[in-house]
């Protein structure tokens, strides 16, 4: 059985009266949707073997645009069957993360703060100040605090014209010792 | 600044409508892309990168892994997203549905005949 049928039989037992449609593409490689309803809550998820599920609301007050991606991505199935329990029992909705600040996207990844500064090693109050500043924050603490995330930092340099460039940046330099991440007198926020 | 999502998909069908009627598949299929990775590149901000699955702001056209099945109608090819689904003709004929059935955009191929008229 393929992880989207999994997937299938597991939210039916954990929602009962669901209504769960497989949409097989022609190369089974390809693309799986699997949408799902119930009462006036729905959710569009898109398997992709061997990369994961793709997860986004449906809800009749948010519009899904033609050739838009996914809101959310996960690796198993057992959390989206958990993300899709709560956004379907609890009433949330999938956002893009465009529209994150970071402690919305370290939430949305299912990190606390005290996890976060572990695997960066510092402090929880250091992982909190950078939230509050993050404007203010060098560009070397911003992307290690992301990647700490499991995700990359990009830049981007939108045109007058709306034409946009991903800014190239130099390879992350991997911290050789805990304190590379730890206050530096040239590294403000003064905690990071 | 960046248009909406909703002002570059008008201005992408009004662009796709205004080209002349496709005489193929393989002619319709490059007119959605084209048409769609223009507006796109000229309107969204975001630079041109299919390879990320996840959203990123920037609309694409659909996929050739994303095609599925069509039993009803032999001579159409159904592509899906999220939301939509995307039929194109043998004859070059193209339409955009929601995925409660609603026609987003309407086109005929060069024979005048629609996706289900073939």
């Amino acid at each position: 059985m393929s992880q989207i049928q999994t997937l299938k039989q597991k939210l039916e037992a954990r929602l009962p009266g669901l209504s769960a449609v497989i949409d097989e593409p022609r190369n089974s490689n390809g693309p799986w949707m699997l949408d799902v309803a119930l009462a006036n809550k729905a959710v569009n998820i898109e398997w992709r073997p061997h990369r994961g599920f793709g997860i986004s609301s449906a809800d009749p007050h948010r519009k899904i645009y033609y050739g838009q991606g996914p809101d959310e991505v996960l690796s198993s199935v057992e959390e989206t069957v958990e993300r899709v329990f709560e956004l379907i029992k609890l009433g949330k909705s999938t956002a893009a993360p465009s529209e994150l600040t970071l402690a919305e996207l370290r939430e949305h990844l299912r990190f606390s703060q005290a996890q976060l500064a572990r695997r960066l090693r510092v402090s929880q109050a250091a992982v909190s100040d950078l939230e509050k500043n993050v404007a203010k924050s060098q560009l070397l603490t911003l992307r290690k605090a992301i990647k700490a995330l499991g995700a990359e930092l990009e830049i981007r340099a939108v045109l007058p014209n709306a034409q946009g460039f991903t800014l190239k940046l130099p390879e992350a330099v991997t911290p050789r010792s805990p304190r590379s991440v730890r206050p530096g007198k040239h590294r403000p926020p003064k905690h990071l | 600044m960046a248009a909406s999502k909703a002002k570059r998909l008008e201005e992408f069908y009004r662009r796709l409508r205004e080209l002349p009627a496709a005489t193929s598949f393989e002619e319709a299929w490059t007119q959605i892309n084209r048409t769609l990775n223009q507006v796109e590149g000229e309107m969204s901000g975001v630079p041109y990168d299919p390879s990320k699955w996840q959203t990123d702001g920037r609309l694409y056209p659909p996929q050739p892994d994303s095609e599925r099945k069509v039993s009803r109608y032999p001579k159409v090819r159904r592509f899906r997203s999220l939301q939509h689904n995307t039929l194109i003709g043998e004859n070059g004929s193209i339409e955009i549905r929601t995925l409660a059935g609603g026609v987003v955009l309407s086109k005929n191929g060069a024979d005048g005949k629609g996706v289900t008229g073939q």
